[in-house]
């Protein structure tokens, strides 16, 4: 079964999560962490709250 | 004259490290373009581009960068070298649209990796960003989904899966923005399982990840 991660910002997870299941993916589960985000060649480095979303298809 | 020096650079650069750039081609490997066109790909490493660069080079695509990596002077280089376009976010942007517009309306190729950041972990996808659906529809380009898995190790072959091209008709039909980059998201999501290295990754693992 092939499974797959997208992250996503806790204000747009439910919006996501349809748009996705619209697509065919199915939530197997998710969970909040917290990313330290490298922006490109890891100059600039962020620190933000990301939900997990656990998909297979 | 930039031009010749950038492929006597690649050249140079490329007679050294040349067992770290090998890869192979999936999917539509022999899609030629037709006028302009924006690639969409995921960002698993800094050198990403590099790969795009080899497989789309005679379309003489123009990258998408942030600003930050002006801040170093090799990254600064690489960059001037390849004539990138800087987005930066801590202003609004209207030289960068500009450009942009401006050169898809001449046809060109525009490369943009919508996660905004590299994911080193190899697996999964952040969320993309929409400016390449903003772009799209000012200009009714078609949008190449491709996914990308680096290596990044000697001898070692890195998958390039060239997606088939969303139409302009395709993504006009979906109003909604986070929809409509979600359709292309959910493309490269599924192209990620046709390449043989993250088809083999478990349940287990992303839960792992994940934490």
């Amino acid at each position: 079964m092939p499974y797959t991660v997208v992250q996503t910002r806790p204000e747009e997870v439910e919006k996501k999560i349809n748009a996705l299941a619209a697509q065919g993916w199915r939530v197997v589960s998710q969970s909040e962490s917290k990313w330290e985000i490298k922006k490109c060649f890891g100059l600039s480095n962020t620190v933000d709250s990301v939900i997990n979303v656990i998909l297979e298809k | 004259m930039k031009k010749i020096f950038r492929y006597l650079c690649v050249g140079l650069f490329l007679l050294v490290a040349w067992p770290f750039f090998l890869y192979r081609k999936y999917g539509n490997s022999d899609w030629k373009p037709q006028g302009a066109v924006i690639v969409v790909a995921n960002h698993y490493s800094a050198f990403d581009p590099f790969f795009l660069w080899m497989i789309f080079r005679r379309e003489e695509p123009v990258f998408v960068t942030t600003a930050d990596v002006k801040k170093r002077c090799n990254s600064a280089f690489v960059t001037w070298l390849f004539d990138c376009l800087y987005l930066d976010y801590a202003t609004k942007n209207y030289k960068f649209f500009k450009d942009c517009l401006r050169l898809l309306r001449a046809g060109r190729m525009l490369v943009i990796f919508p996660e905004g950041a590299v994911n080193p972990r190899k697996a999964g996808f952040f969320d993309f960003k929409r400016s390449f659906l903003f772009l799209a529809r000012k200009t009714g380009c078609d949008i190449l989904p491709v996914y990308l898995y680096p290596e990044l190790r000697a001898c070692r072959r890195s998958s390039v899966y060239i997606g088939d091209p969303v139409t302009e008709e395709e993504y006009s039909a979906i109003p909604d923005d986070l929809d409509a980059v979600t359709l292309v998201q959910s493309r490269i999501l599924d192209y990620s399982f046709a390449v043989p290295q993250a088809r083999d990754i478990t349940l287990e693992e992303f839960d792992r990840l994940a934490k």
